[in-house]
């Protein structure tokens, strides 16, 4: 067992951190009351902290803030136009290229075939379409903040 | 699933939705970090008109920063460190003290503060008098040990966390926070031996 008192670290180090405490001073806290009181004392001041009303604001935040979030600017979408024309013009030298190849292709195929896969693209094309405009009504929600906030 | 990995997960997925446009999102995150950033913003500035100004500049932080966050640490943490700059901003600009003042480190004889002796009623009185003592010694404390004893204990932050937070090395918020409590510790004796003269 250790014959000296423990420190202000070691005292508070035995009430938050006991596993830290080696096994001399563990002991000699057992039969010291001064230590006994200081760590006592010092346990009663962390309850207390641990117990205490935490502070809060008396306003609501998220409606504060939410009515201040920055509206981006919307600036021209050339990046979207370019990317189109040259999808666009893409197309167009496939078709001018290889138009002729690709009705020898088709023309092979029968009715139904053909059918099934143009309606294929079609639903496809217009399950497309439905999320962007999703996407969009949601992006416009936010930027103009019409949506109705539920918590 | 660790529970480290789940928090990271509803992390990056409230991330997500945020920066997808989603504002009941941010709402969620506001409200799962409110606690937070209060209990900084209330240790650290006084005035009561600048709190208000301060929390709605953390979340503007917040919302603009978002998609730079690296989910290196937990999201409360991140938002904990925009709070505590923003707060450290405010006081360099007003000049106001953060730092810690060494002080003098001198040793009170120490009696017990609670009384076995005492019956219950007496007991909860002095209860609720050393609670009261307690929280004006807190705030008598300077803003950074208040910070850094309120992270501590009351939103149980770990060492690691805090010095996220804060900026500073973990050992240092560990030697403040001891120093904090031994502080409160002699302030809270001081008084409590000058009610019962």
């Amino acid at each position: 067992m250790s014959a000296t008192h423990l420190t202000e670290t070691e005292l508070q180090q035995y009430v938050v951190e006991p596993e830290l405490i080696s096994k001399q001073l563990m002991a000699h806290v057992q039969v010291c009351t001064i230590c006994q009181t200081k760590s006592a004392n010092y346990a009663l001041l962390i309850n207390g902290m641990q117990e205490a009303a935490k502070p809060a604001f008396n306003f609501d935040v998220s409606v504060l803030v939410l009515n201040r979030l920055p509206v981006p600017k919307r600036s021209f979408p050339w990046a979207t136009i370019i990317i189109s024309l040259l999808s666009v013009a893409l197309i167009a030298i496939v078709v001018v290229l290889f138009g002729s190849a690709m009705v020898t292709l088709f023309r092979g195929v029968s009715g139904i075939i053909l059918t099934i896969m143009m309606g294929i693209a079609f639903v496809f094309v217009i399950f497309q379409a439905i999320e962007i405009v999703r996407e969009y009504n949601r992006r416009m929600d936010f930027v103009t903040g019409e949506k109705t906030l539920q918590l | 699933m660790s529970h480290k990995n789940e928090i990271n997960l509803a992390d990056q997925q409230l991330v997500k939705a945020v920066l997808t446009g989603d504002r009941d999102a941010f709402a969620t995150m506001i409200k799962q970090s409110e606690g937070l950033v209060a209990q900084m913003i209330f240790r650290m500035i006084n005035s009561p008109g600048d709190r208000k100004d301060i929390a709605q500049d953390v979340y503007l932080k917040v919302f603009k920063n978002l998609p730079k966050f690296k989910f290196k640490c937990k999201l409360t943490t991140w938002i904990g460190q925009i709070t505590y700059n923003t707060c450290l901003h405010y006081i360099e600009k007003k000049k106001l003290v953060l730092s810690v003042d060494n002080g003098k480190d001198e040793e009170l004889a120490e009696d017990y503060l609670s009384h076995d002796t005492l019956n219950d009623s007496e007991e909860r009185l002095l209860e609720k008098e050393l609670k009261d003592i307690l929280n004006v010694a807190i705030d008598q404390l300077v803003p950074l040990y208040k910070t850094l004893i309120s992270l501590y204990h009351q939103e149980e932050l770990s060492y690691s966390e805090i010095a996220i937070v804060t900026s500073l090395p973990e050992g240092t918020v560990k030697n403040y926070i001891f120093r904090a409590r031994k502080i409160l510790k002699e302030n809270i004796l001081q008084k409590y031996k000058r009610n019962e003269l």
